[in-house]
């Protein structure tokens, strides 16, 4: 319109503009590399809620808690399979009637106060969970310990002795493990008392930490960060990092550029996608590490079509279990079918479903429904149940089963599950301590009357008497191999004839940088391991 | 007796006519006060309602999956969801009104204090944006208008029109791994690099302030770097908006007859635009700018998720998506009070740019 002029009156505006776009340019930043003695991780940590050990509940948090809190079991962390080593207590020995526990409490450990550790801080630590009743207390309860017995059952008996007393005879095992749980760790008392408001340190210690493990926890910002500084006076050694910095990376693809760029040393979680992308990548290098949570579905039996045992064999046959751990999930699962994850006393390898929709077919026929049935599936709507819901959906098809997906968000439909309002669920169970005892109570026990929606057992309706006693039986049997035994003969039943159809254990597929080792994502102890990180 | 003392009005030299104007002043700012406290009144009504009904259980999100019985009702208990609706958000605006909006139960603290670590995030981000739009989208409008049809405007058009139909969260991706994974120009996803947290004491909040304060400028240029991209990202969205209002408000304008009275004067074409125009479209882009940097100040969820960029808009997804229902009622009064800020400050202007509105 107004060629000459306007062009000149244009340009001094325009310069401005360009300028300020030109900026980022002008200032180049340099390719980071993490210092050789701290460990960068990027990571989900949205879910972290509490950092109060007898209140968290979630992975995340026991990746932190484990390594800033010492308990008084350890899981071996330098071993595939879940063994034990004495923690906090060197040793240990039984009552002639096998209720009552006495531990020997380790001399000269501190915690990151400096406060000498005594029997008195474990006495305080061992009653608090039932003191302040949050989630993870029902696991105490299930041995026994209520918050009205607490004092009675948990006594001092020395500087460095402390006594408990269970309601019934259980296996040493399933006591030991229990006390490797991060329920069970070791607070400061007289820290945790200096700082304790009217909810016994629950608020305090959701912000601080008052432990004696191989790291202390020196910041803590939620859905952005936590820093770990190295505790150098540790019993069971010095770790090699001096520091460990998590960071909150909600994308995939923002931590894989992170870490391409060498600004962190682990990429927690990728997508397949990313791990196939980066795998062979120099200065990458993949790990993978088994955790203890399972997969699976499971089918109401108050329903009436359900409540037929060959509609239910029917579906087990229509799972590809192969197709979802090698094409739909490859890297983050791999099959399994039994209840006790794999690394676990107990665990159980044999898998006897197979994709089979002409049997499945066949099946349905007999039970009646010859021209197919029609369900419902509730699912999170999110990765991996709704992925895994929606290739149900097609497997189930080749079988007759019309299968309608109900995506809502997590609790959203666990609510529904645990009203008993669903016909299959999906969903995915984490071993909350490493014994078998955690998923049997799950999945094998469902007492008459107990109407406990914990329990997925009574969340499907499955009557299970005598599974139930020999569930109750196993926490009593002293020998580990004879344990084991009752453990596998309850998941060959299992297997065969519950209303679960359990077809994948998760792993953690990480990407870190080639020069770290000794890092593990997750561990038979159920927790990250970061002491034996080391770079080279 | 009747001598008359020193009085009020004379010790304060207050005319009758100040007076008058004084009260209606104040009558007028307690109208607008009133208008404040009753829209944000009803915002967390319509807010608190909505996300009763809505069927999340916080009390699972709260206990988790393997809860039993007795701790998931101890702590329903705990957090009052037991008792009548009206009851709960009766106890919920008494004790709002003495500050305390209550604890987030997914981060365990005071939402106050999520909220003065999150919003000086977002702040700084939409602040960087609006600049970037502003300063690239208005000189762009007017070259759209000032060449109408030709190829600037065509460029204008199409820059504009990308803008508007990228996914935010594929350009951001695409710009991470052009300006921070292959040329490294830019600093990564965050605030921060995480060898730079914690190193200046927080005084607003914005990393850029509080290092200047603190005088650490290679605190400054760390989080400088981690700035720019992300609201390079969301200011190209502004450009498109702003840049594509300011060309229409402009060509209006430029077909008016005062602009072709001025021509026939003989005025240059650059005070022409620059200075008669301009002037004239300012009122209205002054609305467009304060919505473009109202609607980012609510946050960017997706820039944010993309950048691990820990602001508002991610804190309330979150807090929604789990019905951790104080957390949600804390940033939407952050978020209306922004919207009720951002319309004082544009009435300001109103007030300087156009003389009839004085």
């Amino acid at each position: 319109m107004f060629p000459q002029i306007s062009k000149r009156a244009l340009f001094t505006a325009s310069a401005a503009g360009l300028a300020a776009a030109a900026l980022p340019g002008a200032r180049q930043a340099a390719a980071q590399q993490t210092p050789r003695n701290a460990l960068v991780i990027a990571a989900q940590i949205d879910d972290l809620v509490a950092l109060d050990p007898h209140h968290s509940f979630e992975v995340t948090g026991s990746d932190l808690l484990k390594n800033v809190y010492d308990q008084l079991f350890i899981i071996d962390d330098s071993k595939p399979s879940a063994e034990l080593l004495p923690g906090l207590a060197e040793s240990f020995t039984i009552s002639a009637d096998g209720k009552t526990f006495t531990f020997r409490i380790r001399q000269g450990v501190r915690f990151h106060s400096g406060n000498p550790l005594t029997a008195e801080d474990v006495a305080f630590s061992l009653r608090r969970p039932l003191q302040i009743n949050r989630t993870p207390a029902f696991m105490y309860r299930s041995v026994g310990l209520t918050a009205d017995n607490i004092e009675q059952t948990v006594r001092q008996t020395g500087d460095f002795e402390v006594q408990v007393t269970f309601n019934e005879a259980y296996a040493p095992t399933l006591i030991q493990n229990l006390f490797t749980a991060t329920i069970a760790s070791v607070l400061d008392s007289k820290l945790v008392l200096q700082n304790a408001g009217e909810d016994r340190g629950n608020t305090w210690l959701n912000r601080n930490s008052a432990g004696s493990g191989a790291f202390r926890l020196t910041r803590y910002q939620p859905n952005e960060s936590y820093t770990l500084d190295r505790n150098d006076g540790w019993w069971r050694g010095r770790a090699n990092m001096q520091r460990v910095i998590v960071r909150h990376v909600p994308e995939a693809a923002t931590q894989r550029l992170l870490l391409e760029r060498g600004d962190v040393d682990v990429a927690r979680n990728l997508t397949p996608t990313d791990i196939a992308a980066l795998r062979g990548r120099p200065g990458i290098s993949i790990q993978e590490f088994p955790r203890g949570t399972i997969q699976y579905f499971s089918a109401n039996l108050g329903d009436p079509i359900l409540s037929n045992p060959r509609v239910i064999e029917a579906l087990k046959h229509l799972v590809d279990y192969d197709a979802i751990a090698n094409n739909l999930l490859p890297g983050q699962v791999f099959p399994h079918q039994s209840f006790i994850p794999r690394a676990i006393l107990g665990e159980v390898n044999e898998r006897p479903w197979r994709f089979d929709p002409t049997r499945a077919r066949a099946l349905l026929a007999e039970a009646g429904h010859p021209n197919g049935i029609r369900l419902t599936m509730d699912t999170a709507n999110t990765f991996p149940s709704l992925d895994v819901a929606q290739a149900l959906q097609a497997s189930f098809a080749r079988g007759g089963v019309t299968l309608e997906v109900l995506p809502a968000t997590g609790a959203q439909v666990l609510a529904k599950f645990r009203a008993r309002n669903h016909q299959l669920f999906i969903g995915i169970w984490g071993l909350g301590y490493p014994d078998p005892h955690y998923n049997a109570d799950g999945f094998a026990h469902n007492p008459p009357g107990a109407n406990n929606p914990g329990k997925l057992t009574w969340r499907n309706n499955w009557n299970i008497p005598e599974l139930t006693a020999r569930t109750e039986a196993a926490m009593r049997e002293r020998d580990q191999n004879a344990r084991a035994a009752i453990y596998r003969q309850i998941q060959a039943e299992f297997m065969g004839t519950s209303p679960f159809a359990v077809f994948a254990q998760q792993q953690v597929q990480v990407a870190v940088r080639s020069n770290l080792t000794g890092y593990a994502a997750s561990s038979p102890g159920l927790s990250a391991i970061l002491w034996r990180a080391t770079k080279g | 007796m009747l001598q008359a003392r020193p009085g009020f009005r004379q010790f304060f030299g207050v005319r009758p006519r100040d007076k008058v104007k004084a009260s209606i002043a104040l009558r007028q700012s307690s109208g607008f006060l009133f208008q404040v406290a009753l829209t944000l009144l009803g915002l967390l009504a319509v807010t608190f309602f909505i996300g009763r009904v809505v069927p999340i259980d916080p009390v699972l999100a709260v206990v988790g999956d393997q809860a039993p019985r007795d701790v998931y009702e101890a702590v329903k208990r705990e957090l009052g969801l037991d008792q009548p609706l009206w009851w709960q958000f009766w106890v919920y605006v008494k004790k709002m009104a003495a500050g305390d909006f209550g604890q987030s139960l997914l981060t365990n603290r005071p939402v106050i204090e999520d909220i003065k670590r999150v919003f000086p995030a977002t702040l700084e981000l939409a602040t960087f944006a609006t600049i970037i739009g502003v300063a690239l989208g208005v000189p762009m409008g007017i070259a759209g208008a000032v060449w109408q049809d030709r190829w600037p405007d065509q460029l204008v058009r199409v820059v504009g029109l990308v803008g508007y139909s990228v996914p935010i969260f594929w350009l951001g991706i695409i710009g991470l791994l052009v300006f921070y994974g292959i040329l490294g120009w830019v600093q990564g996803p965050g605030r921060l690099s995480v060898f730079f947290e914690d190193m200046v004491p927080v005084v607003t909040g914005v990393i850029l302030i509080d290092a200047a304060i603190a005088r650490e400028w290679e605190v400054f240029w760390n989080a400088f770097g981690h700035v720019v991209l992300p609201s390079a990202v969301l200011g190209y969205f502004s450009i498109a908006y702003i840049a594509r209002m300011t060309r229409s408000f402009m060509l209006e304008q430029l077909n008016q007859e005062y602009i072709i009275t001025a021509r026939a004067k003989g005025v240059s074409e650059a005070r022409i635009i620059w200075v008669h125009a301009l002037r004239n479209v300012s009122v209205p882009l002054v609305t467009v700018i304060a919505l473009s940097y109202a609607r980012l100040l609510e946050g960017a969820v997706l820039t944010e998720t993309v950048f691990a960029w820990p602001g508002l808009g991610r804190y309330l997804t979150t807090a929604l998506l789990a019905a951790d229902m104080n957390a949600v009622l804390g940033a939407t009064i952050v978020v209306g009070l922004v919207f009720v800020g951002i319309n004082l400050l544009s009435d300001l202007l109103y007030r300087l740019l156009d003389p009839r509105a004085k």
